[in-house]
């Protein structure tokens, strides 16, 4: 009996190993099918005049390409796409976030491509991972254009594991600072720089940009730096929006207790956080929904975020000897940089105008040589199918791309309706208050009247949305209405200074937790002014629009929520001042 | 039945098992960060840094580090995976291998028993065994950050011949060559640990460069040397080179030229080099096809310098073993078997 089980055990034992080197095998198939499968969407990035180069990732069919600032740097406002295979595309630069290290380019089939072939063209786009997700000792795929070794493109792929998650490199020099960014020990070489890390299921969970080097010159010494895929998604929208991006800061200096936990030591007194409610001697608890336990990695947080991004923060605050209390707001981040601050850092460091007239690089190349290459001066000269997708704009990195999408979110959240009091010049409105009280609205080409029992209430309709309220007009209830209906009558041409911000989470009461709303910042008439709502996929039976209109000490109090129905229809107006709600109108009539 | 159970349990056991090779290196990381010390003291300028590596290796606070200028300064403070820091004092140093023995005061229940896993390194054969490289490189990990994490294999076990600018690194005993770019500040004093079972294998070296060849060396010091490095500074002695060379165990009976039936040219200089002048009749060198003039280059795989290195060495070798020679006559090499 005794021996029978011996005997089977054994088997088994042997089967076991069996089992195992099978598991091994077949994790290295996984792997070789996994680079198959990844490879097609990983592109090597090279300046018009094909010196130096990088790697990027193709992150959608229609051609977005991921890439690093620092690797669209030289190349001003195009550049050359190497795909495996040897194709190569022309690319357009799309939006930058230079202090993430992040730029958006787009590539496009070429302008003498037969119509039907580049009507039908599609690259193949990688699929995004959840970067919080990563734990050290994960395997990892990094696959780039190091050392420009490819003549074909195919990508060169290394391995390793995540050696570091959550890491903070200081910023060098200036601009480009590494927040929050994942540790990995696979090679990572100079060309590697904006090419895609992927998990072991080849998913995106990161785009590789900077190493740790020291005394052993440019190469890879056991440590790289990717960009995590979750910074990235929160900017992604700002970049498809031509923008230059900018990072958050709270306006408030943070350092550590006794206990090394992280405290507001000062606070600017002009910030949303300050008047959001923070005091200064708060404790951090959260940030973003993530605990933050010392000042680093309340600095390593901050650092994922775009300026402006709405944030719920949690702290506890000292209330008396020995009582503690917890509080939690929710704050609108500042920007790091001055919009002049960034421009100039921009200026220094980079020009998108800079190689744009077919310029020859003079620096390396001796006279007779350029007067040879003069005649291939056209080859340096932007490409047709790249030249109509760029809009040279100080301030912006393709305007035409912002323009492209402030165009498209008006169609969606404005434009459209063919409702009678929005269409009509002249339009009244009628219905009741929260209390029941009967109200009527009307809306003429140079007034607005609100009618309540015994009370009207009449605001002049100048076009100066700046002018302070005069008495008895209610602050900015009648102008931000008035507003709300010009801007669905109007053009985006017509509100030149109102721009699109691209995706951010906002707090509304009735709001999904998560969502991101389509935002619109900018101001108009010199008013402050921010529109947003859900995005036109959520596909939800009601919508909620909101308008923020700045009051007159620069913040953003007045907020006009407008729930809409079916087809446009306004179900409802609710108008808060900070966090209080001054009144509900619920429309009953004059709709159509 | 039984046979059905045990082809069952086959089965299922050897899914579990994948299954657990895949989980297993998550469970080593936190299995061995917990060990794991940030230590900062002394520098910051000129190349001297002035962090590194450590790992307890006892539950009261005594922790091992290499022996560096960081360590002389009035405060040493280490800090844990979990971001406690503590100050930690100097107890003993060894000179030879460049190790130190620090305390902190306090309970460190996550510890390497020395003892226990320097009997396992001890016997085994380590080369091509995958490891992980555990250290504060770069001193990445900040506050209460945890230690960055490098895969890779043991490349080969080896004697040690280093320098650091011009200066031999006095410690010539056996190490670990690794696959993996340990070789940066702040590395040394990091943990070499086993994949499969999280074991220590031993500790990452210093930034060290090959004496001759000057490339930078990738090594860790096996766990039994420093266990011998740890037994010795607890007893208040000071290692010295001999220490660690005499940890080879020699043999009762060393091998002779003169039982191989090698005659050497006489030595003129201090480091003659090892030229064959005449071999006996039927001796163990002539039945292998040793011939007069031939140059030994290398015994055993080890490059052997002079007549007198060549002679130490064969002591070491049992007279009953054979014994590898590589040996250069007329510009061609040959391998002979002795």
């Amino acid at each position: 009996m005794g021996r029978i089980i011996r005997k089977w055990m054994s088997i088994g034992i042997f089967l076991l190993g069996g089992m195992l080197s099978l598991a091994q095998g077949m994790e290295e198939k996984e792997r070789i099918e996994v680079v198959a499968r990844i490879a097609p969407s990983v592109v090597a990035i090279f300046p018009p005049d094909g010196s130096g180069g990088g790697s990027g990732v193709v992150i959608s069919e229609d051609g977005y390409v991921l890439t690093n600032f620092h690797v669209t740097q030289p190349c001003g406002a195009w550049m050359k796409c190497g795909l495996p295979g040897g194709e190569i595309f022309h690319a357009v630069l799309v939006g930058m976030d230079p202090v993430g290290d992040v730029a958006l380019i787009k590539m496009y089939p070429p302008a003498d491509w037969p119509e039907e072939k580049r009507k039908n063209w599609r690259w193949k786009p990688v699929v995004w991972g959840d970067s919080d997700e990563v734990r050290v000792g994960d395997s990892v795929l990094v696959l780039g254009n190091p050392f420009n070794f490819s003549s074909d493109f195919s990508p060169t792929v290394t391995t390793g594991i995540v050696s570091g998650t959550h890491r903070y490199q200081y910023p060098a020099g200036t601009l480009l600072e590494y927040a929050d960014c994942l540790q990995v020990d696979a090679s990572i070489n100079p060309g590697n720089s904006g090419g895609p890390l992927f998990n072991a299921a080849g998913e995106l969970i990161g785009i590789n940009g900077r190493c740790s080097f020291e005394k052993r010159g440019r190469i890879h010494v056991g440590v790289g730096y990717a960009i995590s895929a979750n910074q990235i998604q929160h900017f992604l929208s700002h970049l498809r929006a031509g923008r230059v991006v900018d990072h958050a800061t709270l306006g408030a200096t943070v350092v550590g207790d006794e206990l090394g936990r992280p405290i507001v030591e000062t606070l600017l007194e002009t910030s949303d956080a300050a008047r959001q409610g923070l005091e200064t001697g708060d404790r951090l608890v959260t940030f973003g929904n993530r605990r933050v336990n010392t000042p680093n990695e309340f600095k390593n947080v901050l650092g994922i975020y775009p300026k402006g991004w709405h944030v719920p923060i949690r702290v506890v605050r000292k209330t008396g000897v020995a009582t503690l209390e917890e509080r939690e707001f929710w704050v609108r981040l500042e920007g790091v940089h001055t919009e002049q601050e960034l421009g100039n850092l921009l200026s220094e460091k980079f020009s998108p105008q800079k190689k744009e007239e077919g310029e020859i690089p003079q620096k390396i190349l001796p006279p007779e040589l350029l007067e040879q290459l003069e005649q291939f001066k056209d080859l340096l000269k932007m490409p047709p199918e790249v030249a109509s997708c760029y809009e040279k704009r100080d301030g912006w990195a393709n305007y035409w791309f912002h323009r492209q999408e402030r165009e498209r979110v008006w169609r969606e959240g404005m434009g459209g309706t063919s409702l009678g009091w929005v269409t009509k010049p002249e339009a009244v409105l009628k219905g009741t208050l929260s209390s029941g009280t009967p109200w009527e609205m009307r809306f003429e080409a140079k007034k607005t009247t609100l009618q309540l029992p015994g009370n009207a209430i009449v605001w002049e309709n100048t076009g100066d949305w700046a002018r302070l309220p005069q008495p008895g007009e209610s602050g900015r209830i009648l102008p931000g209405w008035t507003l709300w209906r010009e801007l669905q009558r109007k053009e985006p041409k017509d509100f030149p200074q109102l721009h699109y911000w691209g995706l951010s989470p906002e707090r509304f009461p009735e709001g999904e937790p998560d969502a991101l709303y389509e935002t619109l910042d900018g101001t108009i008439g010199g008013v402050g002014v921010r529109v947003y709502f859900s995005q036109a996929e959520a596909n939800l039976p009601s919508r909620l629009v909101c308008l923020e209109m700045e009051d007159w000490d620069g913040h953003f109090p007045w907020r006009f929520h407008f729930l809409e129905g079916k087809e446009k229809s306004l179900l409802r107006v609710e108008i808060w001042r900070g966090a209080e709600r001054i009144e509900t109108f619920n429309v009953l009539e004059g709709l159509k | 039945m039984i046979r059905r159970t045990a082809w069952l349990a086959g089965f299922f056991g050897g899914w579990f098992l994948s299954a657990l090779a895949f989980a297993e290196i998550h469970e080593v990381i936190a299995d061995v960060q917990p060990k794991m010390v940030k230590i900062y003291g002394a520098g910051g300028f000129q190349g001297l840094e002035a962090y590194q590596s450590g790992f307890f290796i006892s539950g009261e606070g005594l922790l091992l580090t290499p022996f560096t200028p960081a360590l002389d300064s009035e405060e040493i403070l280490c800090v844990t995976h979990d971001g406690n820091r503590f100050t930690a004092t100097l107890q003993q140093m060894d000179p030879v291998l460049e190790l130190a023995l620090l305390k902190v005061d306090a309970q460190t229940p996550d510890f390497w028993d020395l003892e226990a896993t320097a009997a396992k390194t001890r016997e085994k054969d380590c080369q091509g065994m995958e490891i992980l490289a555990f250290s504060n490189l770069f001193n990445i990990a900040m506050g209460s950050e945890e230690v960055s994490v490098q895969r890779g294999i043991i490349a080969s076990q080896w004697t040690l011949d280093a320098t650091r600018g011009a200066y031999p690194y006095r410690y010539r005993g056996l190490v670990y060559t690794l696959d993996v770019t340990t070789n940066n500040p702040g590395a040394a004093g990091g943990a070499l640990v086993s994949l499969e079972t999280g074991e220590l294998l031993g500790m990452l070296g210093k930034e060290l460069q090959h004496n001759r060849t000057r490339t930078w060396l990738n090594f860790a010091i096996p766990a039994h040397v420093l266990q011998q490095s740890v037994a010795a500074m607890l007893q208040g002695e000071t290692p010295d080179e001999e220490s660690y060379t005499l940890a080879r165990k020699k043999p009762q009976k060393g091998t002779t030229l003169a039982g191989l039936g090698i005659r050497l040219v006489p030595e003129v200089v201090e480091k003659t080099p090892p030229y064959v002048d005449g071999v006996a009749e039927d001796s163990r060198a002539a039945r292998a096809d040793v011939q007069p003039d031939d140059l030994i280059l290398f015994l055993n795989g080890k490059p052997i310098q002079s007549c007198e290195e060549l002679r130490q060495e064969l002591d070491w070798i049992d007279e009953a073993d054979r014994v590898k020679c590589t040996l250069l006559r007329n510009e061609s090499l040959l391998e002979k078997e002795l």
